[in-house]
């Protein structure tokens, strides 16, 4: 039996726009998405990296929006799973990001490195954080040698599920790489994934504009952020795998 | 697979060329019209009011986006705080596309004001 995901991503709730903290839209979006996961019926509740950037003083805030959220689906015995952006990592040489305090309540999953997760017999969660320069790892490399690892059953299966926050080579850059760009360009390892998991479903963040592109699903951001974003359709991504 | 729209309501953008066009001296920004309360579609008349009460004089630029609004005002009321008094400012908040009341009554108001 599959799973039903709810994905949301790049919050980036501290985010200014001319003078104007964003919080409140974009919290106002998040509280609506928990609608949605309840209405829906969710498994999995995904944000999929970008919460904040941790310098500022509305680093804190953010983290504790995500801890509400967390809390409140934990509450509702709902999964909720969270995935570091590259606006997410500290760059403190301890691998931490902005996602750790999180991690320590216990009561979500928070994927700071790559990993590989067996949700269920028939479903199967890949994650490619961004991660900071003291923790880097090569997605490429990690695919492949997970690839290698699985029996060819589970990794040909329908039931994998890749979930990302990186680069996509050839893409049209948007506001998160001309107005909001931080940290290095870590890509998706897409030759490696159609070579190991030829039909998993592929979903990323990262980009705010929400679209299908070399078949990753890029989920997009909860709110207009920028000048350049006026044309962007906020949405989140239902799904099921 | 689906892609649910976000409902919440934005203060966004402004339209960039409108800062190219303005004097020097223009001082632009985004105010905040209740945002909230047209994103919650309860209390549309009284983002209407805020705005009379706030604006001495409104006019209602061209190139609306489909579900936006877009408009300059000129403030002089001390009420506002995220503006000096007496500074001019574009203003620029979203609605749903049913909700076309504010719409209307900013440029009744643009009327009135001779704009």
């Amino acid at each position: 039996m599959g799973m039903k995901f709810l994905f949301t991503s790049d919050w980036h709730l501290d985010h200014v726009t001319d003078g104007h903290l964003r919080f409140d839209e974009v919290s106002n979006a998040i509280d609506h998405s928990l609608r949605v996961a309840t209405e829906e019926q969710v498994d999995v509740y995904c944000f999929a990296g970008d919460l904040t950037d941790p310098d500022g003083f509305a680093s804190y805030r953010a983290q504790a929006k995500a801890q509400s959220v967390a809390t409140e689906l934990d509450n509702r015995g709902k999964k909720s799973i969270w995935i570091a952006g590259n606006h997410d990592v500290v760059e403190d040489g301890f691998g931490t990001t902005v996602l750790s305090s999180l991690a320590a309540s216990g009561r979500c999953k928070v994927f700071e490195r790559p990993d590989y997760l067996e949700l269920t017999k028939e479903t199967s969660l890949i994650v490619l954080p961004f991660t900071p320069r003291s923790h880097a790892y090569e997605p490429a490399m990690f695919i492949r040698q997970l690839g290698a690892k699985l029996p060819a059953a589970k990794r040909t299966s329908r039931g994998i599920l890749v979930v990302g926050h990186l680069g996509l080579n050839g893409i049209t850059p948007g506001s998160e790489t001309n107005e909001m760009p931080r940290g290095r360009e870590v890509t998706w390892p897409l030759d490696e994934l159609t070579k190991w998991f030829p039909n998993a479903t592929l979903v990323g963040g990262h980009y705010h504009k929400a679209q299908e592109y070399k078949g990753v699903n890029i989920i997009g951001s909860l709110a207009r952020l920028t000048h350049g974003e006026s044309s962007h359709e906020p949405s989140m991504l239902l799904l099921e795998v | 697979m689906k892609r649910i729209p976000v409902k919440a309501t934005e203060v966004v953008t402004v339209d960039e060329t409108l800062a190219d066009r303005a004097p020097d001296d223009f001082s632009m920004s985004i105010v905040r019209l209740k945002p909230s309360a047209v994103a919650e579609q309860i209390d549309v008349k009284n983002a209407a009011d805020e705005l009379r009460q706030h604006a001495l004089a409104v006019k209602v630029l061209p190139r609306p986006p489909a579900n936006r609004l877009i408009m300059a005002a000129t403030l002089g009321h001390t009420g506002v705080t995220e503006m000096p008094r007496n500074t001019r400012a574009f203003v620029m908040t979203s609605i749903d596309p049913g909700k076309t009341e504010l719409l209307e009554y900013v440029g009744a108001l643009a009327d009135a004001e001779g704009l």
